[in-house]
């Protein structure tokens, strides 16, 4: 399809998305918007520098490959160059979504399935309304100089419902979410939003300071998700590692990171938000356990990485669009299950507290978990709700406290927002986990 | 009908960073185009990346008139203005062997860390046009020096950054910047919980209070200081408002060519609650005052944002400000949030002890806490662009509580 020069490594990404947003704000239509942009991505390596361009002309992607060729350096080895040797050589054609596209849904399906999630965002202290949905579907294709030719899309559909509720002194923010692969599948929401709705009513009502200090937490699976994202899965990402032997040395595969029950893992294999069959450097999708039993035993890998360690390639080089390169990125990562009950996790705590629902996390050496709602537990048993700024504590020593799993591991998927990594925000990624139990965390 | 046309140019070209060699290099030109419609109190929208014909364009915009969003028509009258703000901040012919050169540097000089991450060089252009004779445009550039800096001998992903955008490059200043913060690293200092005094970056401050500001919310009365307006919410020194002028490559219009000018931008005047961020829409739906606060994709309705918030100077340098006292400088800090009775709390992994003007040590890792009302207020000392480094916005300074992680 292209002319590619044999004295360089070269591949061409081109993605041709559409995307819709619709958004009622207090019942009435506040946007309705529907995006279709086609870009390419290029890349040329001359085995010392890589050289990136990027245009929403796609038809001039072989002029700016042409020009990219022009200011690197002729390479007659490059096929030896360790990284270019890595790349897999796919030619797969895996257009799953095509027959029920998001492309094919009308703005009247979509309104109508606002207007019927706006019924039930309902309370007596409700002063604001938010109901959005928002979709995306890509064709992908991916031509490299080696000779791989791929073709594969991703669909992701989703609503969202926010209530602000404000009684007198305090107020507080209700959401739900909800994500799937087709639009048909949309739908069964109205009593989440309704105990979503009612959580925030008696969390407004009667939520009270916290007791500062170190506690025994419960998270709830999408805290622990949040919590294996940002506390662990950053620190998987593999190209933190290159060029730094003492971090080689630390990163050892075969370490003891974490307690006997924790498992995480990431895969690109499942339907969700982090769904990639083939990654941005044209590899197949992998299952990559990243801790097993506690025990590292597992990173995620670009192609330069992977040849820098000498590892296997696990498919996780992505972007979050044709503006950008490639760079080490979770998919769907998630706690594998234990097997206690929720209750069981509970009755072993004389006071802590059980984080449900969280605003944002983030992760370095020190992770945080800001809560949105949470509640107080006290001598085996939820009790009120309470106001808490950050859940922190250092990453490795929380690993090691973990000290129980409920028995499933649960997924909330979503479609507003994603993951942040430098300057590439949002990434559609999927976090998910069983409840977990940990010993202790300082609550702020 | 009234109709209003934006362009926009962005360019930029990007080098990564990887173990303190530039890895690659990455060019990206993009070009927009968005037309805004207004008929019968209704919104229409359309944009287009890449080449566009501005009549089709508008053709889409005015067919979405139909989908009957309400939206208030009042566009800037009669106004031009154009300001070229571009500077010479960097031989872009050469930038891949510029940058190189400050990374040897770096290399030679501070041989126990390892740089990673991002250096861009930036240019955009703006086009405001509408039908109700206003011509506005606006033209800018700035370098951006977004370094994550690791000891070699660390465990960690990255210890800490050293983040700016400037006007003017100086190798030599760079160097010495983060020279400055990679000497006091190395130096571990032990601490103990207390209430100290604390410069950070502004919106650390202000950041995660923000919300309690948005038109929206306060008018919905979900915000800290509700029924407050007009009154005096925070200490005297504490003026947080819009300014553009004094932030690099910022236009001097927002998104729907509403300037911003003057006093109309505070927030927060000598401690007094005087605006919330409120655009035509929500000022309008709200009777609030507006202030030029928009932001919008190419192709969408335009929405509330606020890029660039900081804090009026009270001092003439951030060390002015701290006078003779011990501070904690905080050089990363992530995570952090607020309830909505105010309090604040954040993990700070990076802070340094500043002594007689100078960094001393580094103290072990501490969370930071307090009230946003005792912060910002008895407790706020000042603010300045002045501050510990050659190449640094806007800082302030309060006391807040420190302990122990």
């Amino acid at each position: 399809m292209y002319k590619f020069n044999p004295d360089f490594y070269a591949d061409v990404r081109i993605e041709d998305r559409f995307s819709s947003t619709v958004v009622f704000k207090n019942g009435a239509l506040d946007a309705l918007n529907e995006r279709v942009e086609k870009r390419a991505f290029i890349r040329v390596f001359d085995g010392n520098l890589w050289l990136y361009a990027s245009t929403s002309d796609v038809d001039s992607v072989q002029n700016e490959l042409d020009a990219l060729y022009a200011q690197a350096t002729p390479n007659k080895n490059i096929a030896d160059n360790p990284i270019v040797k890595r790349y897999q050589v796919n030619v797969a054609n895996e257009m799953k979504f095509e027959a029920d596209s998001v492309r094919n849904v009308s703005k009247d399906e979509k309104l109508a399935l606002l207007k019927d999630m706006q019924e039930h965002v309902k309370s007596p202290f409700l002063a604001m309304s938010q109901v959005a949905y928002k979709d995306r579907n890509s064709v992908y294709e991916f031509y490299s100089s080696k000779g791989a030719n791929i073709k594969y899309d991703y669909q992701m559909c989703g609503i969202l419902a926010v209530g602000i509720l404000a009684a007198p002194g305090d107020f507080v923010q209700a959401i739900y979410q909800q994500a799937k692969p087709f639009f048909k599948e949309l739908g069964g929401f109205e009593k989440e939003i309704e105990k979503k709705m009612a959580d925030a009513d008696n969390f407004v009502q009667n939520a009270k300071p916290c007791t500062k200090g170190k506690f025994p937490v419960i998270l709830s699976p999408m805290a622990a998700g949040m919590f294996a994202h940002e506390s662990f899965g950053h620190k998987s990402e593999a190209d933190f590692m290159l060029g730094d032997e003492h971090m080689a040395k630390e990163w050892v595969l075969g370490k003891k990171v974490g307690s006997d029950i924790l498992s995480i893992v990431d895969t690109g294999t499942d339907f969700g938000s982090g769904y990639v069959p083939f990654d941005d450097e044209g590899t197949r999708a992998g299952k990559t356990y990243l801790i097993k039993n506690g025990i590292l035993c597992g990173r995620l890998h670009s192609a330069t990485t992977a040849a820098a360690l000498d590892e296997e390639l696990t498919g996780n080089a992505r972007a979050i669009d044709c503006k950008f390169e490639p760079i080490v990125r979770m998919t769907n990562t998630y706690i594998e299950p234990g097997n206690s009950t929720f209750d069981e996790l509970v009755a072993g705590i004389k006071h802590g507290y059980f984080i449900d629902t969280v605003s944002h996390g983030s992760g370095g050496s020190t992770f945080t978990i800001a809560p949105s709602i949470a509640y107080e537990i006290i001598d085996g048993k939820i009790a009120g709700p309470v106001k808490i700024s950050v859940v922190t504590g250092d990453v490795f020593e929380t690993l090691n406290l973990i000290d129980g799993l409920t028995d499933e591991t649960i997924f909330e998927d979503g479609v507003f927002g994603g993951c942040g990594k430098m300057e590439q925000f949002p990434l559609h990624v999927l976090d998910g986990g069983p409840f977990v139990r940990v010993k202790e965390m300082n609550v702020q | 009908m009234q109709k209003e046309i934006i362009k926009k140019k962005t360019s930029s070209l990007t080098i990564n960073v990887v173990a303190t060699k530039a890895e690659s290099l990455r060019k990206v030109v993009e070009d927009t185009t968005t037309v805004r419609v207004y008929e019968n109190g209704n919104i229409g929208v359309a944009g287009q990346v890449g080449k566009a014909d501005v009549c089709d364009v508008e053709k889409q915009a005015i067919d979405n008139l139909a989908l009957e969003i309400a939206y208030p028509c009042d566009l800037t009258k009669n106004t031009q203005k154009a300001v070229d703000a571009r500077k010479n901040i960097v031989d872009t012919a050469h930038f891949v062997k510029i940058m190189q050169s400050l990374l040897a540097k770096l290399e030679k000089e501070i041989p126990s860390f390892l740089f990673s991450n991002k250096i861009t060089y930036r240019e955009n252009e703006t086009e405001y046009t509408n039908s109700e004779n206003t011509s506005l445009s606006h033209a800018g550039n700035e370098l951006d020096i977004v370094l994550c800096i690791k000891s070699k001998t660390s465990a960690n992903i990255m210890d800490f950054a050293y983040a700016v955008d400037m006007l003017d490059y100086d190798e030599d200043k760079v160097v010495a910047d983060i020279k400055s913060l990679c000497d006091a690293y190395d130096n571990k200092i032990e601490w103990q919980d207390g209430k100290y005094v604390v410069v950070a970056s502004g919106s650390m401050f202000y950041g995660d209070a923000l919300s309690n500001f948005s038109g929206e919310l306060y008018a919905s009365g979900a915000s800290l200081f509700k029924d407050c307006f007009g009154q005096k919410i925070f200490d005297e020194k504490v003026t947080l408002e819009l300014d553009p002028e004094n932030a690099n490559n910022v236009c001097f219009f927002d998104a729907e060519g509403t300037l911003l000018e003057g006093d109309d931008c505070a927030l927060i005047k000598n401690g007094v609650f005087e605006r919330v961020l409120a655009n035509k829409k929500i000022s309008a739906q709200f009777s609030l005052p507006r202030i030029a606060c928009s932001a919008a994709a190419y192709d969408s309705i335009p929405a509330v944002g606020a890029s660039e918030l900081r804090f009026k100077n009270t001092h003439k340098s951030i060390l002015d400000a701290i006078g003779n006292e011990k501070a904690i400088y905080i050089v990363e800090a992530s995570g952090g949030d607020m309830t909505t009775s105010g309090d604040y709390a954040t993990p700070c992994e990076v802070a340094l002890l500043i002594e007689n003007g100078k960094f001393v040590g580094r103290l072990p890792k501490i969370n930071l806490f307090g009230n946003v009302k005792e912060f910002l207020g008895d407790d706020f000392v000042g603010a300045s662009d002045k501050g510990l480094f050659n190449y640094q916005d806007s800082m302030a300074v309060a006391k807040m509580n420190v302990s122990l992680i």
